[in-house]
């Protein structure tokens, strides 16, 4: 197992072009690593990512699932360690939301692989391994919070009876603040809240990995914010591998162990970013002077991946 | 105790805004049928050209008995071929969305036949299935069948999409999501199609009485219009009109109880 998370992800405060950081992940695909440069890990618990929990190998995807059809991801090498969360970060149409499927098998990459767990991510939905959390809660109204955090898991699973289903539906519920409002409907929910059910509705398949598509996109500032710190408290407390893809820069640094910053057209990882903050994190890290850096640095790279010629210096030219 | 009593003071609550949602509507009514009678007898026209509402409440009594015996035939009409109709629509609507090259083949050729003018069909069903129910009840499915394909198809389409993809990330099959997410959003959907689907099979069952029959309340007013029988006419109509009030109101009663979490499509309460 030569694909170690600490050494493929770590192009930490490297201004080198972002194209580089692409290629020289291309050339190496098929190797197990992505990233030429070995550097050590930066403000990480040494506990989480000594194994990969997924990866991908020069991944191509071509829509709509033609080998001749023009690519939204071309060419992505990734690793995501077991037990650390990851962000997707960039600009729409970037194929970020496609990777996100495909680790959920739900959409097969035309060339390349991805593994999930030690198999084929073909396989992810079957050996049900990942919860997905989407933008929109996607509660069913006729139900309670209660039902329908048991709901994914009763479908899936028929040798779990209704009670456990229940009962574990209630604890997952519990855990995302949830535990006094079980029997209420989505209706009686407000926006955050049923995200939370949908959040605890992903934590009742106890999935090895969250997989979760710009989950609060939907949500005005404070409540994203709240929500942020409640996958922290989640993460620490289950040590689950967090996929996290999302447009805002600040939810991607406190929450993050890498940040993959992705360029459109086609859809590939330009940079990968590893926050030089440690765990746990909480609302003192926005003040710390690391975090505003990196948030800088990410800016830069987000900005060039919009191909604009980049607004603010870079952090290096700053100090 | 305190409970049961504020329960109680909140529904008589309800029951006087209904009254007063209602109240409008009753003094227009009222207002429209004074006009009306002062009309007719002001300017003395005659009884076969324009009765006065007095003439067809006259009308109604008299009648009474021929009129509920016509409401009986009419009513098991409208029913049976309601109930087709909408056992049908489903139908279609689930066998467009299940097999999707079915669909693409079925979908054109109901729209194609949706545009056929079915009160022509009504002498060729006449024709085919005799003079008695089986015409009428088969002209009311082809003629309601169609909002409740149409609003059923369009309940089970509106899915979220990243919910089909949440189903099949655990594994669910696609007869999963049918039974456990499509089905069930498309409840509302469909009570909006049944409640259009319910008019046009009234409407259905007097154009199927009016090709050849020999009961019913579409007889009754062929039949009176021939004897120069306006009055007669005129409160067959009306009791048509209350049989798909009711009847409406039948259904909303069944969506209250079916889909009880359904956003309420109520036209009436938004003004």
């Amino acid at each position: 197992m030569r694909l170690v998370r600490n050494s493929a992800t770590s192009r930490q405060f490297d201004n080198a072009p972002a194209g580089v950081a692409a290629k020289s992940g291309t050339q190496l695909a098929g190797q197990g690593g992505f990233d030429a440069m070995p550097n050590g890990p930066i403000g990480r618990p040494a506990a989480h990512g000594s194994q990969p929990m997924i990866t991908a190998r020069n991944v191509i995807i071509s829509y709509p699932g033609t080998r001749s059809g023009p690519a939204v991801i071309d060419g992505v090498d990734l690793a995501i360690g077991a037990g650390s969360i990851v962000s997707l970060i960039g600009p729409s149409g970037c194929g970020k939301s496609t990777l996100l499927k495909a680790m959920a098998g739900l959409v097969a990459p035309t060339q390349g692989q991805i593994e999930v767990a030690g198999t084929s991510a073909a396989a992810t939905a079957q050996r049900r391994l990942v919860g997905l959390v989407f933008q929109e809660a996607n509660l069913l109204p006729w139900k309670s919070a209660l039902e329908n955090a048991a709901f994914l898991l009763q479908v899936s699973d028929r040798s779990v009876s209704r009670k456990e289903a229940h009962e574990r539906a209630a604890d997952n519920l519990k855990l995302v603040g949830l535990g006094h409002a079980l029997q209420k409907l989505p209706s009686q929910l407000s926006g955050g809240m049923r995200q939370r059910v949908s959040i605890a509705r992903a934590l009742t398949l106890n999935p090895q990995i969250l997989l979760m598509d710009e989950p609060f996109g939907a949500l005005d500032a404070i409540t994203r914010e709240e929500m942020s710190y409640l996958m922290l408290d989640i993460w620490e407390r289950t040590q689950k591998t967090i996929v996290l893809v999302t447009h805002s820069i600040d939810e991607a640094v406190l929450l993050s162990h890498d940040v993959h910053v992705m360029g459109a057209h086609p859809g590939r990882i330009i940079c990968s970013i590893t926050v030089p903050l440690g765990f746990p994190r909480n609302n003192a890290s926005f003040a710390d002077p690391r975090f505003r850096e990196t948030e800088m640095l990410l800016r830069d790279r987000l900005i060039e991946s919009h191909g604009g010629r980049g607004g603010t210096a870079s952090a290096e030219e700053r100090k | 105790m305190t409970m049961a009593v504020t329960e109680k003071a909140a529904r008589s609550h309800e029951f006087a805004t209904q009254i007063i949602r209602l109240a409008p509507g009753a003094v227009l009514l009222a207002v429209v049928l004074i006009l009306w009678e002062a009309a007719i007898r002001l300017f003395s026209v005659s009884l076969f050209v324009l009765p006065a509402p007095s003439d067809i409440a006259g009308a109604l009594v008299t009648n009474a008995a021929t009129l509920a015996a016509a409401t009986l035939v009419t009513a098991k009409e409208v029913l049976i071929g309601f109930a087709l109709a909408v056992i049908v629509g489903i139908a279609l609507a689930l066998l467009i969305v299940r097999f999707r090259l079915l669909g693409r083949a079925l979908y054109p050729l109901i729209v194609l036949f949706q545009t056929v003018p079915k009160v022509a069909l009504a002498p060729i069903f006449i024709l085919w299935f005799g003079y008695d129910l089986a015409p009428k009840v088969i002209l009311i499915m082809v003629i309601a069948f169609f909002p409740v394909t149409l609003d059923m198809l369009a309940g089970l389409q509106s899915v979220e999409q990243s919910f089909v993809s949440l189903m099949r990330s655990v594994g669910a099959r696609d007869n999963d999501v049918m039974l456990h997410v499509r089905i069930p959003h498309a409840l509302p959907h469909l009570m909006a199609g049944m409640k259009v689907a319910i008019t046009f099979s009234v409407i259905g069952a007097i154009v199927g009485e009016f090709a050849g029959a020999s009961a019913g309340l579409g007889y009754v007013i062929q039949f009176a219009s021939t004897q120069l029988d306006t009055p007669m006419v005129f409160a067959a109509l009306v009791v048509v009109s209350v049989v798909g009030v009711v009847f409406y109101y039948l259904i909303e009663m069944l969506e209250h109880l079916l889909v009880p979490w359904a956003p309420k499509f109520d036209a009436a309460n938004r003004i």
